[in-house]
């Protein structure tokens, strides 16, 4: 297989598992018929980028209603893997060490923030959890080793990047901090050769969660009424994303505010991991919406 | 006179599918050559099959059994070639008073050009 076509197997594997499924062959035979070599790929890959992001189903309207609903679940469970992340994420960054001479109305707001956070994080957890379960327990009684091996896929890949990511905060630890030139050569090459392999492996990583996930879940076939099911629990997992990231905006609002004390290095880790939080839940709420859209409007006009 | 990048577009992917297909069902290939043959404009594969999800999402068209899996053919659906015929009035309409507007004020390029 040459280059040219091995970028291109790997931009038609970018699209979104329901694309692929009813549009796959077909615009993989035209893509391998045009010769616009560059053109071609680019045009492939803002086709991928506008399938996740403005998704259209064709087929009949039960066809099209099941690609919708799996796409929302899909679509919440990758929401709500990254928001696990950046909570942990932010609590890292604001609560340790804990925040010293934080007292009066800015730490009792900020205790309640955080304390609603906390609350719908465990909420999230488990709707997250019972939408996973709702997936692999008849997989597991069935044997479908199909569906399992790319449903727990994805944990996989999240061990796996938090163990290097630990390994380069390490790294990122040992250092040599003001007044020594860090990032002069071969150092600063180093150092940045470190992030950028760490960033790769992060995109990877989401990627792979992503396309194990909507593998396991287009596999397993869900019925019906199950999959309305799940859409019913993504969406209940959606409304505590949104207000999760509401407590943590809240609550970043307040440390980093004249009374608050954050320190301006976890300041940033907190900022990174609200605006995570806050991408999520927007996106969840955006798919969530269109799901339960679908359902109310019924199999016929979905 | 060739036209550049920045310039307006009236080259819709979705309407240019549906022109396409106005004359009778044809499978992706043969779209872009018709598209590229009577327009000028070559549609790149993705985006393509992005116009047609959301014209088969729409139920402005259809899908049909074809021979092959890689060759399926569409054609317009009734509520497409009203879409279609809707469009087309209103593109000929907008043609008709910009071409008249040209004509009166920059007859080079206007009616008769």
């Amino acid at each position: 297989m040459t280059t040219r076509a091995r970028l291109r197997a790997a931009l038609l594997r970018a699209y979104p598992p329901s694309f692929r499924a009813r549009y796959g062959e077909e615009l993989a035979a035209l893509a391998g018929d045009s010769d616009r070599g560059w053109r071609d790929h680019l045009d492939l890959a803002r086709g991928a980028l506008r399938a996740w992001t403005v998704p259209a189903f064709g087929g009949d309207g039960a066809e099209r209603r099941r690609a919708r609903l799996e796409a929302t679940t899909l679509t919440v469970l990758a929401a709500w893997s990254a928001s696990l992340l950046a909570a942990a994420t932010f609590s890292k960054a604001v609560d340790d060490p804990p925040l010293a001479g934080l007292r009066g109305a800015t730490w009792d707001a900020g205790r309640t923030a955080t304390g609603v956070a906390v609350v719908l994080g465990a909420v999230v957890l488990a709707t997250g959890f019972a939408t996973w379960l709702a997936l692999m327990v008849p997989a597991v009684r069935a044997r479908r080793r199909d569906v399992v091996l790319p449903a727990v896929a994805p944990a996989a890949a999240v061990v796996l990047w938090l163990g290097v990511t630990a390994l380069v905060g390490l790294f990122a630890r040992h250092l040599p901090v003001r007044g020594s030139p860090a990032l002069t050569w071969p150092r600063g090459a180093l150092v940045l050769g470190v992030l950028a392999a760490w960033a790769a492996l992060t995109f990877l990583c989401a990627a792979a969660c992503v396309g194990a996930a909507g593998l396991a879940l287009r596999r397993a076939g869900l019925s019906a009424p199950r999959l309305a099911r799940t859409t019913l629990v993504a969406a209940l997992a959606t409304a505590g994303l949104v207000v999760q990231a509401a407590a943590a905006a809240y609550c970043l609002a307040l440390l980093t505010g004249p009374h608050g004390g954050l320190d301006p290095h976890d300041a940033v880790l907190a900022t990174a991991a609200v605006v995570v939080l806050v991408g999520a839940a927007l996106t969840a709420s955006v798919s969530a919406g269109r799901a339960v859209r679908a359902l109310r409007v019924g199999p016929g006009d979905a | 006179m060739p036209r550049r990048a920045e310039d307006p577009r009236w080259s819709d992917p979705g309407l240019l599918v549906l022109g396409s297909l106005a004359d009778g069902p044809k499978h992706g290939y043969a779209m872009v050559r018709d598209v590229e043959d009577t327009t000028g404009v070559r549609l790149g594969p993705g985006t393509l099959y992005g116009a047609i999800a959301r014209l088969e999402s729409r139920g402005l068209i259809e899908a049909l059994d074809g021979d092959e899996s890689r060759r399926r053919p569409y054609r317009l659906t009734a509520r497409g070639a009203e879409v279609l015929a809707t469009q087309l009035v209103a593109m000929q309409r907008f043609a008709g008073v910009g071409r008249r507007r040209l004509a009166r004020h920059a007859p080079a390029f206007g009616a008769g050009a």
